[in-house]
């Protein structure tokens, strides 16, 4: 999981951690980096979709 | 309320996993989801993957002060970080995950970070910092060999450079570096470059080659469902 994060791109990365590790809200991922909430939303859907295509991936080549 | 269709349910559905949709917007997704066993089992998958990511946080909390350490150690040249400080926490658990990935991009020979990670292990290792039984601090590892350490010591003797080496299992010895100590306390991180797969041991020596403190660290290994 860690090596899929690492292919993020770091804005979208840090999103999918703010949200995921430490329970922020889309509104507040965009006023903790500066962004408008379009944006903030637009990240975390974007790297967790990639994350799990990449889970997915690994299941597959490993079952 | 309205109702949403799977097309909307799809679009929300990576926050809806992370558990960031409040009110309605949420009391719409439940409700789709409650006739609809595709986009059940899409929350189910994604609320999976969601959690993976929380198997990468160490089981103990770093020190106060850790993140920006860790992130000024790592952090990319030329880049500038202008998050405020009183979300210190939320830098903190973006340090913890992704400090192996700012190592990877600030070492060229490490730019492809190793695709090793398996679910179910934990990949930050925490060990406490101990000398005659007693706690003087605590100590990170990433045990990747595109790793990091991070200590953070406090100890009851004179200023003096102190030197970090991991000690295998088998009695084998990596000198991760040497950093000072003053004023009784010590915050560093490095990249360690070496790859662990077993137990290992931290050692803290100071200039006279005197042991300061020392963590034991497990080897990584599954998380118990």
């Amino acid at each position: 999981m860690r090596a899929a994060l690492a292919r993020l791109p770091a804005e979208q990365a840090r999103a999918v951690v703010m949200a995921a590790v430490y329970g922020m809200t889309a509104r507040q991922v965009a006023g903790f980096e500066g962004i408008p909430l379009g944006t903030a939303k637009a990240r975390i859907h974007a790297g967790l979709l990639k994350l799990h295509a990449a889970r997915l991936a690994w299941r597959g080549d490993n079952e | 309320m309205s109702e949403i269709d799977c097309q909307r349910f799809q679009q929300l559905a990576p926050e809806f996993a992370l558990n960031g949709l409040v009110g309605r917007e949420r009391a719409q997704m439940l409700s789709h989801l409650t006739g609809c066993p595709t986009c059940q089992k899409m929350a189910h998958d994604l609320a999976e993957t969601a959690d993976r990511i929380l198997e990468l946080v160490p089981e103990a909390d770093p020190p106060a002060g850790f993140e920006l350490e860790l992130m000024t150690t790592f952090r990319r040249p030329g880049r500038e970080y202008r998050w405020p400080a009183s979300l210190a926490a939320a830098l903190l658990a973006i340090a913890l995950v992704l400090g192996g990935w700012i190592v990877g991009r600030s070492n060229p020979a490490a730019s492809a970070p190793a695709d090793d990670a398996r679910p179910g292990v934990r990949t930050v290792l925490y060990a406490p910092l101990i000398k005659d039984e007693l706690w003087l601090g605590q100590a990170y590892m990433d045990p990747d060999e595109s790793g990091w350490m991070y200590i953070s010591l406090t100890a009851p003797v004179p200023d003096t450079t102190i030197t970090c080496d991991i000690i295998r299992p088998e009695g084998s010895t990596v000198r991760i570096g040497t950093f000072p100590f003053t004023h009784g306390h010590a915050e560093w991180g490095a990249a360690t470059l070496t790859k662990l797969d077993a137990a290992a041991v931290a050692r803290l020596s100071d200039s006279q080659g005197n042991v300061i403190a020392s963590a034991r660290f497990p080897p990584p290994e599954a998380i118990p469902d």
